[in-house]
């Protein structure tokens, strides 16, 4: 312990020499291991090679002058409290371009995090992998900034700063607000979006394709999504493919860009040490320009659950098979939506072993090393999934799915118990506190509140919801929401042996 | 005694259970673990014991009945679970902050009252036999395991963690029930807690629920001193994956070294954040890798430096080997910059 506390100091004594002595003490390849995994059959690899020089400088960066080296912070700040019976103390503006502004005070400690989220639009067919692309380009480079200044910026503060398709995160320290800001601002007003960088990241997507054709849980949860969202474009590959990536252009990215990251079809959510006028003074001098135009919009096919039960195998070497079951879930906003969070408590995601099938399938017959289930995965503006995975060796794999079916059609015909439900909405209720941990979980609630209209009072009527479920929603949901007659099974592995 | 730090507070009950507190009444919540000093490398010739038990600690005991410990879990709105290490053995629960003591109370009586039936251990034994095949499915998993045995050629640090399968195939009830009542004891266990408490709260209640439990014998040090490797390891594993990956692997110091801490920042500078030297090395700049991490893995004994990543198609495995040879021999030669190191030193200790 008397140690633990000298580590900040020894970390800020450590020279370069220190680096230099330790690095060829340790780090020397004749007293390694080495090991790797290769595939089967060889591969005609590139016969150029890799040129012995380091090609990625530095290129001047030096300190900040004004940058000083800090250490952790434990301070007394006044952590943000609240009850549960109360509304979320969030600020809410909306700026004439349209952005919406969401503040929440939580100094306890001087730190800030901040989420700009630009409401989703879909890839064009064929063009799958648009929206990955474009959000992997914004953090390569704008106007003023250089993709290697904004990596030495972000790392040298010891910030997080990342871009999506959806949009930008970052935390911080609350004395770097003016850099971290003044980059989002030049990231979402003069991207850059070079050619050689597009092509450079489409070759890493390439990469990772294929790269995943080796991996179970990948293909399965891939191939389960896309025969339960058919045409819609949830059933589309994120990443897209390989076709549809060389089909993207420049072109492309900027239109992608151009129709989702719009002011008014944002919003920009940040909690931490902040004072909400002021912070909204700041906002407002510096998202202010940002331009509101009319948005696209889009039909997409309506989503219904299938009338069969489908099966689809796929052969992989492994010990192992991967299993994705289930069918189409819910809209985040159907009204059975708390009903549902309890019920999945019941079956499959209840603490520890607590929900029947860890309790039966894991503890009680040790066919597998876990097991999850839920009726609200990715529960939104269009429908979810409700979906059941584990893994299992194929000797124990009917047993598992047959005991699975048992339990599900158990929970459709007869009550679960008062104990059940209480601990469920027990678990549901008190648990609510760690949602509200860290500043970043606390932008992404108050970005989910306000894109779903849940109010500042979500968090109230959540807790009246659950509380007010009663055995018998429980098995109306069951039985309306549960279908495993028409269930899809996704089996990835050695199905060759079942 | 009562040693005050600036990170926590120190607290040793008579038995020996050594208890660090955290106050931080930023939230409503607290989180406990107990450390017990035994973990994967303990026991020759039983390899996985030490984590079968770790799964087995939550079958229940003499008060507590089968998934009552994540009963009582979920009902007061909590998560729990634990881990094995080389080192050691973890449980954790995280509860309200109204509800934390329940967290020493069952803690307290799992350290001496558990009970286990033959179906329960049957049981137990078929899932971890089934998280056995479940690693062995992952090519980096694979390697890794098998660069560690190689490492270290006489420490038992070259065991598995979940044990050698026909190890695991052969351990009994009773020789479970011998390592729980040997090793489990207060005076071989360091109690944390961290969160929304007072401390002198928790070591009221720690001296409730653990005082009265007896100290056991104390774990014996390893006194396995590892050879110097004479030269280098290699091993190749070929399946049915698409691309090459690897892991490197560099023996280093016990843990409290200074050499550790200096690790750690090497471990900073070669790969945290997009502006570290591999990243942009490798990843952005030739594109030669699709993923490379190294981490510093810290040990009592003597602790090992990873490096592990995923090639491009169609790069050449010995060239992308020698490639970061040489970026590692860099550091042997060249100094770094004063930049390059403050920005790993803000990094380490934001």
């Amino acid at each position: 312990m008397e140690k633990l506390s000298q580590i900040p100091k020894i970390i800020q004594g450590i020279t370069v020499e220190d680096i230099k002595k330790v690095a060829s003490r340790y780090l020397n390849w004749d007293r390694s291991t080495i090991a790797w995994s290769l595939p089967k059959k060889a591969k005609n690899y590139s016969k150029t090679k890799l040129e012995k020089k380091s090609i990625a400088s530095l290129r001047g960066m030096k300190i900040p002058q004004k940058a000083k080296p800090f250490g952790p912070h434990y301070l007394d700040g006044k952590a943000l409290t609240f009850s549960l019976n109360e509304k979320l103390p969030i600020h809410h503006y909306t700026l004439e371009n349209g952005l919406t502004i969401l503040v929440l005070k939580n100094p306890k400690l001087p730190m800030i995090a901040m989420e700009l989220y630009c409401r989703r639009i879909f890839d064009e067919p064929g063009k799958e992998g648009t929206g990955l692309l474009t959000g992997r380009l914004l953090q390569e480079g704008s106007k003023k900034y250089s993709e290697h200044r904004i990596s030495h910026l972000v790392d040298f503060l010891g910030a997080d700063y990342s871009t999506h398709s959806y949009g930008i995160c970052a935390r911080f320290l609350k004395k770097d607000w003016k850099e971290i800001v003044e980059l989002m601002v030049d990231t979402i007003e003069s991207p850059l979006f070079n050619t050689e960088v597009l092509a450079r990241e489409k070759k890493k997507i390439e990469n990772q394709i294929l790269t995943q054709r080796d991996n179970p849980y990948f293909l399965g949860k891939t191939t389960f999504q896309s025969i339960i969202y058919k045409k819609h474009p949830y059933g589309a590959p994120v990443q897209g493919t390989l076709s549809s990536l060389k089909k993207i252009t420049r072109k492309d990215i900027v239109e992608y860009f151009n129709n989702r990251f719009v002011a008014n079809n944002s919003i920009l959510a940040i909690a931490g040490d902040v004072e909400p006028e002021e912070i909204f003074r700041e906002i407002k001098k510096y998202f202010g320009n940002w331009q509101a135009k009319k948005l696209v919009t889009t039909k997409y096919p309506l989503l219904r659950r299938a009338k069969n039960s489908i099966t689809r195998h796929i052969p992989l070497d492994k010990k192992q098979m991967v299993v994705y079951w289930g069918h189409l879930g819910v809209k985040r906003n159907n009204p059975d939506y708390y009903k549902l969070r309890v019920l999945d408590q019941i079956l499959g995601e209840g603490a520890g072993f607590t929900d029947r099938l860890s309790k039966k399938i894991r503890d009680e017959l040790g066919l597998c090393y876990s097991i999850d289930a839920s009726t609200t995965v990715h529960a939104g503006r269009e429908p979810g999934l409700c979906v059941v995975s584990f893994s299992t060796t194929p000797e124990n794999y009917k047993k598992a799915i047959d005991h699975l079916v048992k339990e599900i059609n158990h929970l459709k015909k007869y009550p679960a118990t008062e104990e059940e439900l209480d601990n469920a909405k027990k678990f549901l209720t008190n648990g609510l506190y760690f949602a509200l941990e860290e500043n970043e979980n606390l932008a992404g609630l108050m970005i989910r509140i306000h894109l779903h209209k849940l109010g500042f009072d979500y968090i109230k009527k959540a807790v009246d919801e659950i509380n007010n479920t009663t055995l018998q929603d429980i098995r109306s949901a069951a039985r309306r929401y549960l279908q495993p007659e028409v269930a899809t099974t996704i089996v990835v592995g050695p199905v060759e042996q079942l | 005694m009562l040693l005050k730090t600036n990170y926590a507070d120190r607290y040793c009950l008579d038995n020996g259970l050594n208890i660090l507190v955290r106050e931080r009444p930023s939230l409503p919540i607290v989180t406990t673990m107990l450390w017990y000093k035994i973990g994967g490398c303990h026991i020759a010739g039983k390899t996985g014991i030490a984590h079968f038990l770790e799964h087995l600690m939550f079958k229940g005991t003499k008060k507590l009945k089968k998934g009552e410990i994540d009963r009582i879990t979920q009902r007061l709105g909590g998560t729990n679970n634990a881990f094995t290490s080389a080192d050691s053995t973890c449980y954790y629960f995280n509860f309200p902050a109204n509800h934390w003591s329940m967290a020493l109370q069952i803690e307290a009586d799992r350290m001496v009252n558990c009970r286990w039936t033959k179906k329960e251990f049957d049981s137990e034994k078929s899932v971890i036999m089934e998280e056995i095949a479940a690693s062995l499915d992952s090519p980096l998993e694979v390697i890794s395991q098998e660069a560690e045995t190689m490492c270290y050629q006489r420490h038992p640090y070259r065991y598995p963690i979940l044990g050698w399968k026909d190890d695991l195939a052969k351990i009994t009830l009773p020789e479970i029930r011998e390592f729980y009542r040997k090793y489990y004891s207060p005076n071989n266990a360091v109690l944390v807690v961290v969160g929304d408490v007072k401390k002198q709260q928790v070591f009221e209640q720690a001296q409730k629920f653990f005082g009265k439990i007896d100290a056991g014998d104390n774990i014996s040090e390893i006194n396995i001193e590892e050879p110097e490797p004479l030269g280098q390891k290699r091993l190749s594993y070929c399946g049915q994956v698409t691309v090459p990956r690897f892991c490197f692997v560099f023996p280093t110091c016990p843990a409290h070294h200074f050499d550790d801490c200096v690790l750690d920042l090497i471990d900073i500078l070669l790969s945290a954040g997009r502006s570290s030297r591999f990243y942009r090395e490798l990843m952005q700049e030739r594109s030669v890798m699709q993923n490379i991490v190294t981490f510093n893995n810290t040990r009592k004994y003597q602790g090992l430096f990873w490096i592990q990543g995923e090639l491009t198609q169609g790069i050449e495995p010995t060239s992308a080997e020698e490639l970061i040879n040489y970026l590692i021999r860099k550091l042997h030669t060249v100094n770094l910059g004063k930049y390059e190191l403050q920005k790993a030193k803000n990094i380490y200790l934001s």
